[in-house]
């Protein structure tokens, strides 16, 4: 029996649940926000003391020095294309997100969204287990090749464009109703009656499709992808990079010449190799003053160097990315597959705590006839803007909080379903992180659990953990 | 082994860094530069002049030679030392993290197969360069 009895109560405890839950997401913001602007601070305050060799004390200078020269935006920028998308897919009975991204991860991505967290709902709970490979990577494991090997990178674009999509939708099938399981094949659709939303029509993502078993699978090409590395038309971008670089060489051996013999006059020689860390506890004001003086013309060209790489990374990570995706979430007790057709667009902009991604869907759903419901069409829409809040780089860590803000339409045959997300990914490990999501949709007998909605996941992207390897 | 800062945000880990080193008539340093990533650019030269500028060539492994004379190798270029002896010279390896993640330097002097540098960087923030010196002198 649908708990109506209670349901005005239950209702305003969910409400109240989402307010405290948004309102913990915006505390976090603003956080996150201060920590950024204070690590921004930190790098432009580079610490030098105690090098522990001159190779380091060069480096550190001319940067501390190259520092000082830069704008203060062009100190942070990310690496990481927030458009991989290392989530479930939005198919997913228990995806944390409404909208997808461009492309996935280089390499693989595993995505584990684990039960909802409106447990009022009688509703089984679905944890969605779904990982994403690129062809690329397939076919690298296939060969026996490292994928991250520059010259096996550099040819595989057109293999990066293509990836495959597999999963699990599994219910919870210890929380039982008074007249039986949700996930259980024996059920009959008096059972499923049983369920809070199981008379309506299945929507798209939701109603009693959600307490089925599904397989998720599908497929996802980029068709337009100007962001990655080995894209033809980003070769003469890094051309001018290598141009710059080599700007340096010679004034950087040229400092380091003047000031390794300036040191080995003053304290004897090897002051700058064996004798290191004698000679840094003798150096005095004047003898850092002098060498700041040597550095000077590859300060000159360091800053040079990083404005250059910032505005042609900047161009590069803001490039449009368009993508077309198929996924079927197949149902496998009752029927009602859906299928999901649709064009993904990536646009990034700079903010002042760095990249904010906006990505937007725009396609089509098709439910197959189930057990319950008819087949039915849907026009479906939806965007997001995801907010760098914090990041941490710390060579061989890398770690972003993000919050995304998110909404999406569906229009069939009968009244449109609206629904908002907000999403809050936190970084565990590199590579790995939590996402944990609380939402609002206005028709609370299509949703996937109730009209106030939250999700905790763990995603997994195997791309970033492997750049951490040693050699 | 050793692990330093460099730049905002990368890491420096050193097995092995003699800092300089003298070469003889007979010896050759054997330079060899490994890279994880999309598209290494890295450059090496002395004080007074650029030897070798990459970019847009992505191999895993990049080789070349440092030697008091011109001799044949088979896997890289050779160049030559251009200071006479017992003048120091400063040689510079310049790494690029634009397009890459990780770099290994390793640096052998043959023959004797003396290990003189070897040091891994890595680093996620693309504006991320380093220069790795090495005192050479001819002796």
């Amino acid at each position: 029996m649908t708990p109506t009895g209670s349901h005005s109560m239950s209702h305003w405890h969910k409400i109240s649940a989402y307010v405290v839950a948004c309102s913990l997401a915006l505390v976090s913001t603003c956080m996150a926000q201060s920590e950024s602007a204070g690590q921004q601070k930190a790098a432009q305050g580079l610490n030098c003391d105690s090098p522990p060799d001159f190779s380091t004390f060069v480096n550190c200078r001319i940067d501390q020095l190259t520092i000082k020269q830069l704008p203060a935006a062009e100190v942070t920028a990310a690496q990481k294309d927030p458009a991989k998308n290392a989530q479930a897919p939005s198919s997913s009975a228990t995806a944390s997100s409404l909208v997808d991204k461009s492309s996935v991860s280089d390499l693989a991505s595993m995505a584990l969204d684990a039960a909802g967290l409106s447990s009022a709902s009688s509703q089984p709970n679905t944890t969605s287990t779904t990982g994403s490979v690129t062809a690329y990577a397939l076919r690298n494991w296939i060969e026996k090749k490292d994928s991250l090997d520059p010259s096996v990178y550099s040819h595989g674009l057109n293999w990066r464009r293509f990836s495959l999509l597999l999963g699990r939708d599994l219910p919870d099938s210890s929380k039982t109703t008074g007249s039986g399981t949700a996930s259980g094949s024996s059920s009959t659709p008096q059972d499923r009656g049983a369920l809070p939303f199981a008379t309506s029509s299945a929507g798209a993502t939701m109603g009693p499709s959600t307490s089925q078993r599904g397989v998720i699978v599908g497929g996802k090409a980029v068709i337009w992808a100007r962001r990655d590395a080995s894209n033809s038309h980003n070769s003469p971008l890094f051309e001018q990079i290598g141009s710059a670089l080599s700007e340096q060489v010679t004034p950087s051996a040229a400092a380091i010449l003047a000031i390794t013999q300036y040191l080995d006059e003053k304290y004897g020689a090897d002051s700058t190799t064996k004798n290191w860390s004698s000679t840094w506890n003798k150096l005095t004001d004047v003898d850092k003053k002098n060498i700041d003086k040597f550095l000077g013309p590859e300060v000159k060209a360091s800053a040079q160097y990083h404005e250059l790489v910032s505005k042609i990374l900047k161009g590069i990570l803001v490039a449009p990315q368009l993508s077309a995706t198929y996924q079927a979430n197949l149902k496998l007790d009752n029927g009602g597959a859906l299928h999901r057709f649709a064009f993904v667009f990536d646009k990034s902009a700079f903010g002042t705590s760095g990249k904010i991604l906006t990505s937007s869907n725009l396609g089509f759903d098709y439910t197959e006839k189930s057990a319950t419901s008819a087949a039915k069409k849907q026009f479906r829409a939806s965007g997001d803007i995801q907010f760098p809040l914090w990041s941490q780089e710390t060579g061989k860590t890398s770690k972003e909080l993000t919050l995304d803000v998110s909404g999406q339409g569906q229009w069939g045959t009968k009244e449109p379903v609206y629904q908002t997300q907000l999403k809050l990914s936190i970084p565990l490990l590199t590579g790995v992180s939590v996402p944990l999501t609380c939402g609002y949709a206005n028709q609370t007998q299509l949703l996937k659990e109730t009209n106030v909605f939250g999700h905790v996941g763990i995603t997994l992207d195997l791309a970033k953990i492997l750049e951490h390897r040693e050699p | 082994m050793l692990t330093t800062q460099m730049m905002v945000s990368g890491k420096r880990t050193v097995t092995t860094n003699l800092g300089a080193t003298p070469l003889v008539a007979n010896e050759i340093l054997q330079y060899r530069l490994f890279a994880s990533g999309a598209n290494p650019i890295w450059a090496f030269g002395c004080a007074h002049r650029l030897l070798a500028s990459v970019s847009n060539q992505p191999l895993p492994v990049y080789t070349w030679y440092l030697s008091p004379q011109s001799v044949p190798a088979p896997d890289g270029p050779v160049y030559t030392l251009d200071q006479p002896i017992n003048v120091m010279d400063v040689y510079v390896v310049a790494l690029s993290f634009a397009a890459v993640v990780q770099y290994r330097l390793l640096v052998v002097k043959q023959p004797g197969n003396v290990t003189i540098q070897d040091i891994t960087y890595n680093s996620f923030d693309p504006h991320d360069a380093y220069r790795e010196p090495l005192d050479v002198t001819l002796a």
